[in-house]
């Protein structure tokens, strides 16, 4: 798949234009400062004013500035896939539509637990954004979780889950939404220009971190090792299929198998999970491992500036700005310290 | 004297089986007094510790879902709550401690384990999972401390209406009874003796 083509250069350059116009650290860190009162009125003046006053009706404090920015999110991802077209737009697509899997996955969750439809509508997915419409009205037509995989059947993933046996439940249905979006991303990034290659490992590198952190947590919770081998991904680098059985059977058969990759950085993730232990929580190896993805994410844009790879840093840029603005209304709403919420802000 | 009596003999035997009555009776109270008090003690201790318990696994459940509705949003987090289709349940039983009829609490589907979710593992948020986790701690402390709690005002009500008893019975019941009882004698004698000088009056005559 040729990354260049169509109008790539075209898209790379508003990519770029876009970007310039996200917020910076320093505004990030003055925003921290400021007090919960004054926050909602601050990220309005900071681009998202008309989502903010769409569901300032509905909607109070923390809970109005993520619906706004959710919103926000969806129309910017729906925008620059409409400049895509041709082979960028599969790339491109690639980051824009794992979106849906959340919202496929809430559609399920309702379904199956005869969540009332008012109750999705004003608490999950908000009846203002146009993108919901769908997925809202599978939950009206949907009675049991067989008719939603039914109302899905024309979406990427709508085959994988009709393949379900009858008697599937809701965790297999995730698992299988789960596993087909990376599945899907490798069979789309599987030409082997050099771009896409960057693209494959950055999707690679999420296929691990997301393996790293099922095993952690799957241990930490005393799964046992077989259950922790089926949750994972297929398609990573550095925790492959074949080591899969050896990683999911204990922490130090984990740190063998990442020792054994020279990518990745087992002593300083050794240290990082020290920390993890005295805290006991998984907080700081989630916050290494995206921190590394996004250093990968950034290096990738720098190296083809004319290719899709603009256009992703700029994707990935933007759901970064929404989820450190989301982190610091929330945080600073719920009084988290300061502290904590610098500490998660990229 | 507040008791209204006949200072008869008969009235005299009655009352003394009164007074033995009554102090039986308050000898059993101090002990029921005793006996639950030293359970409310002792209970008193373990609730301290029960209390002491909640209010970390509230701080760390607080501090995990602040956290979690932070990092992943609160439309992430509502989105896995509606998964969960368990409500937790709770039973209350009565037992009997000393004669005291208390609660006791059980619960069901306080807190899923892990595996037994309802949502992927695969594409699941620490996060999330952790605040779960934290929530189903949380609430089961909650059902204990709840349990005993109410037992504990329920003995300490008791406490209290034993207390009033053996008070009563103590600096009330048993001293005006005790006085009638010495009204009686003191009558009694005094009749007696009017009886005798009655006597002696007739017999020189």
């Amino acid at each position: 798949m040729a990354l260049i083509g169509n109008n790539t250069g075209y898209v790379a350059a508003r990519a770029k234009s876009r970007k310039s116009s996200l917020l910076d650290r320093t505004r990030l860190r003055q925003l921290i400062q400021q007090s919960p009162e004054q926050l909602p009125v601050s990220i309005g003046d900071n681009g998202y004013r008309a989502e903010i006053d769409l569901y300032a009706g509905r909607y109070t404090g923390a809970d109005l500035v993520e619906a706004a920015l959710t919103h926000n999110l969806q129309s910017e991802l729906a925008s620059i896939l409409k400049l895509c077209s041709g082979s960028v737009r599969d790339l491109v697509e690639v980051y824009t539509g794992r979106f849906r899997y959340h919202n496929a996955k809430v559609v399920l969750r309702a379904v199956v637990n005869d969540v009332e439809i008012d109750k999705v509508r004003h608490s999950i997915l908000p009846e203002e954004s146009e993108i919901n419409a769908p997925w809202l009205k599978m939950i009206e037509e949907s009675s049991t979780i067989r008719d939603a995989a039914e109302q899905m059947r024309r979406l990427p993933f709508g085959k994988d889950l009709l393949s379900l046996s009858s008697d599937a439940k809701l965790v297999d249905y995730e698992n299988a939404l789960d596993r087909h979006y990376f599945k899907n991303s490798l069979r789309v990034l599987s030409s082997g220009s050099p771009e896409v290659r960057m693209l494959r490992e950055s999707i690679q590198m999420e296929i691990d971190h997301r393996n790293i952190t099922n095993i952690l947590e799957g241990q930490a919770f005393g799964l046992s090792p077989s259950e922790i081998s089926d949750a994972l991904i297929q398609g990573g680098r550095i925790v492959s299929e074949r080591s899969f059985t050896q990683a999911s059977s204990s922490r130090s058969g984990l740190m063998d198998v990442l020792r054994q990759s020279n990518r990745f950085d087992s002593e300083t993730f050794s240290q990082v999970l020290q920390d993890s232990d005295n805290s006991r929580t998984l907080d700081p190896v989630i916050t290494w491992l995206r921190t590394r993805e996004h250093d990968m994410m950034k290096r990738m844009s720098y190296l083809h500036p004319i290719s899709a790879l603009p256009v992703i840093h700029y994707v990935a840029s933007k759901v970064e700005e929404v989820d450190d603005l989301r982190l610091i209304v929330r945080g600073r709403m719920a009084g988290l310290p300061t502290e904590v919420i610098e500490a998660h802000v990229l | 004297m507040a008791l209204d009596i006949k200072p008869t003999r008969s009235e005299l035997i009655n009352l003394k089986r009164r007074i033995k009555q009554t102090k039986n009776g308050y000898k059993l109270l101090k002990m029921k007094r005793d006996g639950l008090f030293h359970e409310f003690r002792t209970l008193l201790g373990e609730m301290i510790e029960a209390k002491r318990d909640l209010t970390d696994a509230y701080v760390l459940a607080k501090a995990r879902i602040d956290l979690a509705n932070a990092i992943e949003g609160g439309l992430k987090v509502r989105s896995a709550a509606i998964a969960n289709s368990a409500t937790p349940e709770v039973e209350v039983e009565r037992r009997n401690i000393m004669g005291v009829v208390v609660p006791s609490v059980s619960g069901t589907n306080l807190k899923q384990a892990f595996g037994d979710r309802q949502i992927g593992f695969t594409g699941s948020s620490p996060y999330i999972d952790e605040a779960a986790e934290s929530f189903g701690d949380l609430i089961e402390k909650i059902v204990k401390a709840s349990e005993m709690e109410a037992t504990l005002k329920r003995l300490l009500a008791e406490i209290e209406s034993t207390k009033r008893r053996v008070n009563a019975l103590e600096f009330k019941v048993i001293p005006e009874l005790e006085e009638a009882q010495v009204f009686i004698q003191l009558r009694l004698e005094e009749m007696e003796r009017e009886e005798t000088f009655r006597l002696k009056r007739f017999k020189n005559k």
